[in-house]
């Protein structure tokens, strides 16, 4: 069945104060690699719950209280927004904080944030998505929006990285995706090991060894910033042009708002102005976006 | 709002005391024990001011030096408190712990007496950032609702001002409530604001209304006072094209002479500290037990851990894109935000800087080598 409705989105600036977060509870916490892992939320307050909506794309500032808040990307399916998944790797305080959490404990949400992918925009196109690690995160609720939504968009494409088989998030997702006709599913890692019979390879080699036609297709990346970096290269050289490629960043963000001033690239605020832009925005802005 | 009044320099010291009884007062003062001109909250050093020289006290009114910090933490405060949590457990369920979230803010009455065209065009810049854009700030805004800006026309250029460079004027009256000019034994009031407005009218002990005739010899005069102090500026540092700045500084984006002028930069942030429009902030947490607070500070872009992610990626890792942003974002990337030049010419962070970087020389060298 297709899902379009999902309604204009209700920004955090609804809110009298923007730096006030919503309270959520945890309800479920997924290890996905031996340090990455997901968390599930639900908004506390029912009335906010069921008045919450959000697009496929826009982030929020997560906050376990007395560690302070990180920006993660709402990667649950838009579809439903009573429940929304996070996913983290273990690399500092907050996001060490956010992986001891069990279900039951408290965090502070600010969402949702910044703008989504023009979704609606690129219906009767083709659609190919490369993600490298983590960077699957982001572009999560855009393959459910497709998946959803099948029937509006051409062929779906996701070329999915990871160093090791185990550095694969969403296993889950990727089982059923690989079994479904919906979606063509290429998977790669870094070296070859045993057991693993898909691609081996750097994601921009294997990309451009697939050679994906430019014609009527939108192309979607995330992943560290050097693969994001290598990966464009490839898709300028297979003749995409930069209108039709779109990343989504990463920057320190603090207020989300575009008042801290921390996440700008250029004369952009990544928290406002982004976190999805596309390759022919960022080819204007004369500071460097990798 | 036409009316002008004077103000006897004998009222100066009783209209400000009076002020204070239910605000609190900002002077410019001298501090003499360490020799600093600062921006004092009046009711602290009531007892300890002095209104002229070859007084014995502490601190004597300066109208004359420029502060060494801007007013701005009047209404952006130096560190401020987001909010309040606790955890507390829930009776009904002991196992259950609930967060509880409160805000409180003070957003006392307050007066900004004495500053600069510069600091008043400043304000005007962080109204800008704090009070449009996608939301406003509401703990900004409501100290901002709450205060009155009255400033004094400037005649004295000091050796790091340019105001006249980024489009001020020594007497450009256009942001505040209430303007002044100094008139051999008093000041002439001239009013901009309704709030300026209130406050001129609740003062009638010490302000006098001026005639029709005597407030068209002051404002021809403050126009010419106006005119002589700005051409005393822009004969040390020329006017530059405000409208192209921004342009010209996409353009040399990539010149070989940022790493040059930037090298010597410390990132010790006091250029941010004192630069009246700076506005950049971190957020952070405070927890002691099962409660504590989310607060904010002031934070600079020069900081190497400014723009440092998590994962260990800086997309600024080098102090000549540091150095670079942060020129870029007064000069160019403001501009196109907000369609102003996010410097006022004030000079403030030339003087203060460590190693001595000069932030118009080091515009002027970037924009003569243009490209590569
Ligand atoms: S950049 Fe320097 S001169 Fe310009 S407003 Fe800030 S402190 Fe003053
Ligand atoms: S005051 Fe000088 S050394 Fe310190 S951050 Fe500013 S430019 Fe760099
Ligand atoms: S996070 Fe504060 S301006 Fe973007």
């Amino acid at each position: 069945m297709d899902k379009t409705n999902i309604v204009e989105s209700k920004h955090v600036m609804a809110k009298e104060n923007p730096y006030l977060p919503s309270v959520a509870v945890v309800k479920k916490t997924i290890k996905e690699t031996p340090n990455i892992i997901s968390v599930q939320v639900m908004l506390e307050d029912e009335s906010e719950r069921d008045s919450f909506s959000f697009k496929p794309g826009q982030v929020a500032q997560l906050s376990v209280f007395g560690s302070g808040e990180s920006t993660f990307v709402i990667n649950s399916p838009a579809s439903d927004p009573s429940m929304l998944q996070f996913t983290v790797m273990k690399v500092g305080v907050n996001t060490t904080a956010i992986s001891n959490l069990s279900p039951g404990e408290r965090v502070g949400i600010r969402a949702p944030l910044g703008n989504w992918f023009p979704c609606q925009a690129w219906e009767g196109k083709k659609i190919l998505i490369v993600g490298g690690g983590i960077g699957l995160a982001p572009l999560r609720p855009l393959i459910f929006h497709i998946l959803e939504n099948r029937k509006k968009y051409k062929d779906l494409t996701l070329l999915y990285a990871a160093k090791t088989p185990d550095d694969r998030c969403y296993k889950a997702d990727l089982k059923q995706w690989e079994a479904s006709k919906d979606i063509n599913l290429a998977q790669t890692i870094d070296t070859a090991c045993h057991g693993w019979d898909e691609e081996v390879g750097l994601c921009p080699h294997v990309l451009e060894k697939m050679k994906p036609s430019p014609e009527g297709t939108v192309a979607v990346t995330c992943g560290p910033p050097i693969m994001i970096k290598f990966t464009l290269e490839v898709l300028k050289k297979l003749n995409f042009d930069s209108s039709h490629v779109y990343t989504t960043l990463e920057r320190r963000m603090k207020c989300g708002v575009g008042k801290c001033g921390r996440c700008n690239i250029g004369e952009k605020f990544v928290c406002v102005d982004g976190p999805v832009f596309s390759l022919e925005e960022l080819e204007k802005i004369p500071e460097p976006f990798i | 709002m036409e009316t002008i009044y004077t103000l006897k320099k004998q009222d100066l010291k009783p209209w400000l005391e009076s002020l204070a009884q239910d605000s609190d007062v900002y002077v410019p003062a001298r501090d003499r024990d360490n020799s600093l001109v600062d921006f004092f909250n009046l009711s602290e050093i009531k007892d300890d001011l002095g209104f002229g020289q070859g007084q014995e006290k502490r601190y004597v009114l300066d109208l004359v030096e420029k502060t060494k910090r801007s007013p701005k933490q009047v209404m952006y405060p130096h560190w401020e408190d987001l909010l309040d949590f606790s955890y507390e457990k829930d009776p009904e369920n002991i196992e259950d712990e609930k967060i509880k979230l409160s805000v409180s803010q003070e957003a006392p009455n307050s007066i900004i007496f004495g500053l600069k065209s510069c600091d008043c065009q400043a304000i005007a810049k962080m109204d800008a950032v704090f009070g449009q854009g996608i939301v406003k700030d509401p703990y900004y805004m409501k100290r901002r609702e709450n205060t009155v800006l009255i400033s004094l026309g400037c005649d004295t250029v000091f050796e790091d001002c340019f105001c006249t460079a980024v489009g001020g004027s020594p007497y450009g009256f256009d942001h505040t409530d209430l303007g002044l000019m100094e008139d051999g034994d008093h000041y002439v009031v001239f009013v901009y604001t309704k709030k300026g407005n209130a406050l001129a009218q609740a003062s009638n002990s010490y302000l006098a209304k001026a005639d029709a005739k005597d407030g068209q010899d002051y404002k021809s005069r403050m126009q010419e006072r106006g005119r002589k102090a700005s051409e005393k500026m822009s004969s040390m540092w020329p006017k530059t094209a405000v409208e192209d700045m921004a342009e010209h500084l996409n353009k040399a984006f990539d010149a070989s002479q940022w790493k040059k002028v930037s090298q010597q930069c410390i990132s010790c942030g006091a250029c941010t500290f004192v630069c009246p429009t700076c506005y950049c902030f971190d957020i952070r947490d405070d927890k002691d037990n099962r409660q504590g607070k989310r607060y904010r500070c002031w934070d600079f872009c020069t900081s190497y851990l400014y723009t440092l992610e998590a994962s260990g990626h800086n997309p600024r890792e080098d102090i000549q894109k540091r150095y670079k942003n942060k020129v870029n974002c007064k000069y160019n990337y403001n501009f196109q935000r907000q369609g102003h030049l996010y410097c006022v010419g004030c000079g403030r962070c030339v003087e203060v800087c460590p190693v001595d970087m000069d932030i118009r020389q080091i515009v002027a060298a970037v924009l003569k080598s243009k490209q590569p």
